[in-house]
């Protein structure tokens, strides 16, 4: 059998490379393969040449180069069906997640915002970015990866400043503006002058683009332009340093009421602060017990909370039960105002204890004049800030009801 | 001869056979074979193999074996022992007329 001379296998390999096989294996495949078949076909009367010459359109249709095309196309596709795969399955996951934590949220369960910051996370980081990747394969206009990159960007751009503000955090103002802002002036205008050039696209180019200004109007027409968190924040954190404030002076009078009454209906006082100083106790107990299990025992204290929106499903949790009836530490002290209202009526007049009421309330939700528990009014799915002010309030009430009693 | 559009479609189908009947094989033999085996019916193009032995290969179903003869690097390829049973299980479901 005829055997190939280096410098013979030299040269079909440079030629391979020379044909447009770029792939190192590949090269060394098809080497050994057309070798094979020339030493198998050379006879004594064969010129090399024109043997390699005849041998190498066996190898393709139009030119070698189809081979390492048809490789690339089979890797590319591979990963094509992989990304599309997980694209399918990031898109359906945010889609439940969504959809979970959207019905946390209205119900006021626990659980919500890590939901909704999980399907945000998988649409912005996982989702749009492979989606990208995908279609810029289907498009081939440069022109056209670039509007899709900006999509994808304006996409990502707006999914984040929705959880900022979803969650609350610092920032959220500037992101959403920036990503609107991004959505009217930049992407908009670009998607809008590249699609109506062409005839074929003309048309859906600016449906959809009446589509996105509509659609973007709506969403900047919610957007409150007054900042408005902080304002709130603000106006929460003076109203409760004021009744904090109106609370310490009040107990200050009632301990000079204390000190500067007779001796005669001494005793009498004697039982009343007693009373009094142990309610209080037990309610400065329950909200700070409450303030350590909100803030996942990470010891914030209640001036970092107020102000701050957090789910009112978390203190229900705490105060309540199952069935939304209120857990013992919650009805002892509604057991003990009572005890101290029938104290006061007995001792000093019915018209003392009026402020301590722990009657039903009735509730501003309902058309129907529905009373509820005086628990329940207060504190079940009631935000944070608004319990430590009920707990105040409370307080105050006490205290002024005691400072009637002694004066 | 068939049109090459079939062949095209049974490539993968022919190229695992060969290599589930062979110990291991190359390029090159798979190609004769084919030919021996069809009575030239089915004659493969020469390149047309190589972009599907590249992608199987990544997916585990083949392994690879190279060995230097001179200036060549010659690479042989063997079906991996899961994919052979595989296969012999899904030949063993097909309808007794067909593996006739």
């Amino acid at each position: 059998m005829y055997v190939l001379s280096e410098k013979q296998v030299d040269y079909i390999l440079n030629d391979i490379r020379r044909n447009g096989i770029q792939t190192e294996e590949l090269q060394f495949n098809l080497l050994d393969h057309i070798c094979c078949v020339i030493e198998n076909e050379m006879s004594p009367e064969n010129d090399f040449d024109e043997l390699y010459r005849s041998v190498l359109p066996r190898f393709f249709k139009k030119e070698l180069k189809e081979i390492q095309e048809e490789t690339d196309l089979l890797l590319t596709f591979k990963n094509y069906y992989a990304m599309k795969k997980v694209m399918l399955r990031s898109g359906m996951f945010s889609a439940a997640a969504f959809t979970i934590g959207a019905i946390l949220k209205i119900m006021h369960w626990p659980g919500a915002s890590m939901m909704l910051v999980l399907a945000i996370t998988a649409v912005s980081f996982v989702f749009l970015p492979i989606f990208f990747l995908v279609k810029t394969k289907e498009v081939k206009e440069k022109k056209e990866k670039f509007i899709l990159g900006f999509g994808a960007f304006f996409g990502v751009l707006f999914c984040i400043s929705t959880m900022f503000k979803i969650m609350h955090w610092p920032g959220a103002h500037l992101l959403w503006f920036t990503g609107l802002g991004v959505l009217f002036f930049l992407f908009l205008p670009l998607y809008l002058f590249t699609g109506i050039r062409n005839p074929d696209t003309k048309l859906n180019t600016i449906l959809s683009s009446i589509m996105i200004l509509i659609a973007g109007g709506l969403l900047f027409t919610l957007t409150n332009t007054s900042n408005s968190d902080n304002e709130r924040n603000s106006a929460t954190r003076i109203s409760y340093q004021d009744l904090r404030e109106t609370i310490s002076k009040v107990s200050l009078q009632n301990d000079l009421l204390y000190n500067s009454s007779e001796d005669s209906i001494n005793s009498q006082n004697e039982i009343l602060k007693s009373k009094t100083e142990l309610i209080i106790s037990k309610i400065t107990k329950l909200r700070n017990d409450l303030t350590y299990y909100i803030s996942n025992d990470k010891k914030i204290n209640e001036e970092e909370l107020v102000g701050h929106i957090v789910n009112s499903g978390k203190s229900t949790m705490y105060l309540f039960n199952n069935n939304l009836e209120p857990k013992p530490y919650l009805t002892e002290i509604k057991t003990s105002i009572e005890e101290l209202k029938t104290h006061i009526d007995s001792v000093y007049g019915k018209d003392k204890s009026v402020l301590l009421n722990t009657s039903n309330r009735k509730k501003y939700d309902k058309d129907e004049a529905e009373s509820v528990s005086w628990e329940q009014a207060y504190f079940c799915f009631v935000p944070i800030d608004y319990i430590y002010k009920n707990f105040d309030q409370l307080i105050l009430n006490i205290r002024i009801t005691e400072s009637n009693c002694i004066k | 001869m068939y049109s090459s559009e079939l062949i095209k479609g049974t490539l993968k189908t022919i190229i695992l056979k060969l290599l589930s009947d062979s110990d291991k094989i190359y390029g090159y033999e798979i190609t004769q074979k084919v030919k021996e085996l069809t009575d030239s019916k089915i004659v493969i193009t020469e390149g047309a193999l190589y972009p599907f032995l590249h992608q199987p290969e990544e997916k585990g179903v083949i392994t690879t074996e190279t060995v230097n003869i001179g200036k060549l690097i010659r690479k042989y390829y063997t079906l991996t022992q899961t994919e052979m049973s595989g296969l012999k299980k899904s030949i063993m479901n097909l309808p007794i007329s067909l593996t006739q």
